[in-house]
């Protein structure tokens, strides 16, 4: 008898249903899995096999063939095990029946989720909540995961989701004993990030901590350029526990991600803190970028509405620096497999830092720097113009004297500047409210039209900067973006002459440049 | 054959400049073509000189050249002409026997003022070669090297001055160089002077840019040294200026820096001491034609701040503490500041009052 069984499979993070064909036929004893499985599928035949035997059901040698539909898409993963194993059951009449041996119809109600262990348990799967999302959207009403996935399905709202611990409890769901579905939750978010430091630990510099709140506060990209054992990577550390609080869209939309790439915190299920990831620059390009056999996304798209950090940027390799163009552009990063390819979502904020020479003294004032004029020149070029053109802030990071070090003074916490932070976010998020732009640094040109509008003196003051400083005309959009973060730090509607000089301050590259 | 077709004959040799200078000192360049086959002359020169000259003298061959260098629109001066820098001529400065040049030789005429300096410049060296040299250019013409480094702040800030500037290459004209200055080689073939006594596609070599060196004091007046180590090449510049009589200027810098003991070297031995441009003006008796900027109106925060820098130069963190204010009212009040030109940045994260 043939079997039907629904599940579910994903093509980056966009859903679409697979069915699950399971046919017996005379013949010798085999099963063959069709319809483009990849090795991970194809072993399912070994866990099928002893999960059935082990939760007590028959499993005679048969030739079973096992269709994966539609079969023009590439499968993969362990997912399915549940869905063919359901299915061999209902084929070999163990489950699914009336008591007249027909089949119930709402085994078809039902799409299942599942990996399967040998001894018959369902297992943990990824990338379950985009299928809940994408499913939802597709009109799905019953979807059955395993246990395990619970916390990140919970928050998923209008649709029945059950869970499943073991291939016996999935066979009771379809033989009809009464479930109830999981209880959903709000999502809560905020909350300190773990992990990060506490900016009050940072003594003196000033200026880059400022740039560090104006940073967070409009999401804007930023480098930090100093001399080795400056602080760089002590600011960068503290950077989470700055950032605004997540949207609630936000969460989702970052959270899919991790579900997929599986590297959500099982105990949590939700991602409710922008994430900060510092990849090391001799971290594989796949593993930055995304790709692989299976196109899973990168470190760029787990930073997705949160912080990508990268230290010591001129060491990454250059092919890697080139491919952030494109998602510092358009927020999204495209994964190439074989055959076609995956768009993930990639809306970081690039953090970077970087000495200004080879030895790292150029410009010290306590080291004498040791590079020839071509060599510190070499350096620069290594990160080349277009990456810089999308940076907004650039900052001198300088070592902080000893006496200074050792002071007390009472510096302001990261929670102060948190509130800051999110005051000055929650203006952006009204603003931009009904489009995809959540912060001013991702602002499109007709909204810096619309919002940056200047006033005759901060006119005046950016005509001055640009004839007395020597700044080149990219920096013109960089600063009105800046400005207009400083004034909703302000709490300002429009933007002042003041805001501006501030934003002028932070563009020491182009200055260096020229 | 025409005396400056015979000078352009003893620059094409590629004979070094000293050793030309040593045959004139015998002979007039005439004499030398007319006679070159006597023995005499033959004996009195070393082999290879010889096989040089030998080899270009040939009237086709100098018509070649000077053809060579009318279609590529390089001009040429050479001691023959009466054009030819009359500060050159002089036996201490071993006049090369052909200059090579594009742009304006015209601007020579006026008081010529070298300045150089490191390659590796601070930006205290940066900011002292702008301020200085923008006063300077509105009655000196500036020479210097095009070298990276000071050598190219000034010319560019005497550019932007709508000032002169002469560039003596250490190569031919056809490759200038670094590459990170080629458009500023440009703009000075266009507004200035670019000179070489270098054959256009002559390549730099380690000996040709410390030969320059005396072409840049010999064209000028006095040399600035901006900021130099003890081994830079802009202290051979100041030297070769002692042996020609020139006025050598150094700027003091910081006695710890390494970029300054060349510089406080020179102070120490005689070199006069600039913190200001009119310190230059003042030894010239020259006068100073740039007009002092206009009087802005500061408000209370850009004042205070530029009362604290007037105490001394101070980093951000000590304004902050200094000042009293928030960090964004002071970057605000400093950054208005620095666009006005009262307050410069004197080394990364170090400001103080212009
Ligand atoms: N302003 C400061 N307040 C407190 N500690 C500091 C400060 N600056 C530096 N430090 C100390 O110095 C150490 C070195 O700083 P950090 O590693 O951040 O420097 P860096 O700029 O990243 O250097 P590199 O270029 O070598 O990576 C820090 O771990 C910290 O303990
Ligand atoms: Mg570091
Ligand atoms: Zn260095």
């Amino acid at each position: 008898m043939l079997a039907k069984i629904n599940s579910y499979a994903l093509n980056g993070l966009d859903g679409y249903g697979v069915t699950v064909e399971v046919d017996i036929h005379m013949g010798l004893p085999s099963i063959d899995v069709v319809g483009l499985p990849d090795t991970a599928i194809k072993e399912s035949r070994e866990r099928v096999r002893s999960a059935i035997k082990n939760s007590g059901y028959d499993f005679s040698p048969r030739k079973i063939t096992v269709n994966l539909a539609p079969a023009h898409t590439k499968k993969e993963g362990p997912i399915f095990d549940l869905a063919i194993a359901l299915g061999m059951l209902v084929s070999t009449e163990q489950a699914g029946i009336d008591e007249r041996k027909t089949p119930l119809k709402s085994v078809n109600d039902y799409v299942f989720l599942g990996e399967l262990s040998l001894s018959g348990e369902v297992a943990r799967v990824n990338g379950v909540m985009p299928m809940l999302i994408a499913a939802r959207e597709q009109g799905v009403k019953k979807i059955v995961i395993p246990k395990a996935n619970i916390n990140e399905a919970k928050y998923i709202r209008d649709i029945e989701i059950y869970a499943v611990e073991s291939l016996r409890d999935a066979v009771a769901l379809i033989d009809g004993a009464t479930r109830t579905p999981i209880d959903c939750c709000d999502v809560v978010l905020g909350g300190e990030a773990s992990g990060g430091e506490d900016l009050k630990y940072v003594k003196g510099q000033y200026a880059a901590k400022r740039a560090l709140e104006i940073a967070a506060a409009g999401g804007h990209n930023i480098i930090m350029i100093g001399s080795p054992g400056g602080g760089k990577t002590m600011l960068a550390k503290c950077l989470p526990t700055i950032l605004p609080d997540m949207t609630e869209a936000e969460a989702l939309e970052t959270t899919k991600i991790h579900s997929v790439a599986g590297i959500l915190d099982e105990s949590c299920g939700i991602v409710t803190t922008r994430p900060f990831r510092s990849p090391h620059h001799t971290t594989s390009r796949v593993a930055l970028t995304g790709g692989g056999p299976s196109a899973k996304p990168g470190e760029i798209s787990y930073s997705h509405n949160g912080v990508l950090f990268l230290d010591e940027l001129p060491e990454y390799p250059r092919s890697v620096l080139e491919i952030l163009r494109q998602p510092l552009e358009d927020g999204v990063v495209t994964v190439s497999r074989a055959a076609r390819s995956v768009e993930y979502p990639a809306n970081f904020m690039l953090v970077a830092s970087m000495n200004p020479c080879p030895c790292g003294y150029y410009g010290s004032a306590t080291h004498q720097c040791t590079c020839s004029p071509s060599q510190i020149q070499k350096y620069m070029s290594r990160i080349s113009g277009p990456l810089l053109d999308r940076i907004d802030l650039h900052i001198d990071v300088d070592e902080v004297h000893y006496d200074d070090l050792t002071k007390e003074s009472n510096t302001e916490s990261s929670a102060d500047v948190r509130a800051r932070v999110n005051a000055a976010r929650a203006v952006q998020t009204a603003r931009y409210a009904g489009t995809n732009v959540h912060s001013n640094a991702k602002m499109t040109s007709e909204m810096i039209k619309k919002y940056c509008v200047l006033d005759a003196a901060g006119e005046r003051i950016l005509q001055a900067a640009f004839d007395k400083l020597g700044m080149s005309a990219r920096a013109y959009t960089r600063i009105l973006k800046v400005a207009r973060t400083i004034a909703d730090l302000d709490g300002k509607t429009d933007i002042t002459s003041a805001h501006v000089a501030e934003a002028v301050m932070y563009r020491s590259l182009d200055k260096a440049v020229k | 054959m025409v005396l400056s077709d015979l000078y352009l004959w003893l620059s094409y040799s590629h004979i070094p400049t000293r050793k030309i200078n040593m045959l004139l000192e015998k002979m007039s360049p005439s004499q030398l073509w007319d006679s070159f086959d006597d023995d005499e002359i033959k004996y009195s020169l070393d082999d290879k000189t010889f096989g040089l000259l030998k080899r270009t003298r040939n009237k086709e061959y100098i018509d070649r050249a000077k053809y060579y260098l009318e279609s590529n629109n390089i001009k040429y001066v050479t001691r023959a002409d009466p054009i030819y820098p009359s500060a050159l001529a002089q036996k201490e400065v071993d006049p090369p026997p052909v200059l090579y040049y594009k742009g304006d030789l015209s601007i020579l005429m006026q008081p010529c003022l070298a300045v150089v300096g490191t390659r590796k410049a601070s930006q205290y060296g940066r900011y002292v070669t702008s301020r200085t040299v923008e006063e300077l250019a509105s009655a000196f013409t500036i020479v210097s090297g095009l070298a990276t480094g000071i050598d190219g702040y000034a010319h560019r800030a005497a550019l932007a001055a709508g000032g002169k500037t002469v560039a003596v290459l250490g190569s031919g004209l056809f490759h200038a160089s670094p590459t990170s200055n080629l458009a500023l080689f440009d703009e000075i073939c266009q507004n200035g002077l670019a000179l070489s006594e270098y054959t256009p596609d002559t390549h730099a070599t380690e000996y040709t840019f410390p030969q320059r060196n005396r072409i840049i004091s010999g064209l000028c007046s006095g040399v600035l040294v901006v900021e130099a180590s003890y081994k830079s090449g802009s202290l051979i510049t100041a030297n070769c200026a002692l042996d020609q009589g020139r006025d050598v200027f150094a700027v003091p810098g910081d006695i710890d820096k390494i970029r300054s003991q060349g510089t406080n070297n020179l102070i120490k031995h005689g070199a006069i001491a600039v913190t200001c441009a009119d310190d230059i003006f003042d030894y010239y008796s020259v006068k100073n034609k740039k007009e002092q900027p206009k009087t802005v109106a500061l408000d209370f925060a850009e004042q205070s701040v530029l009362d604290a820098l007037n105490g001394g130069e101070k980093s951000f963190d000590a304004l902050v503490d200094v000042c009293g204010m928030t960090v964004p009212e002071l970057n605000t009040a400093l950054s208005a500041l620095l666009i006005y030109g009262l307050v410069h940045e004197k080394s990364k994260n170090l400001y103080t009052v212009s």
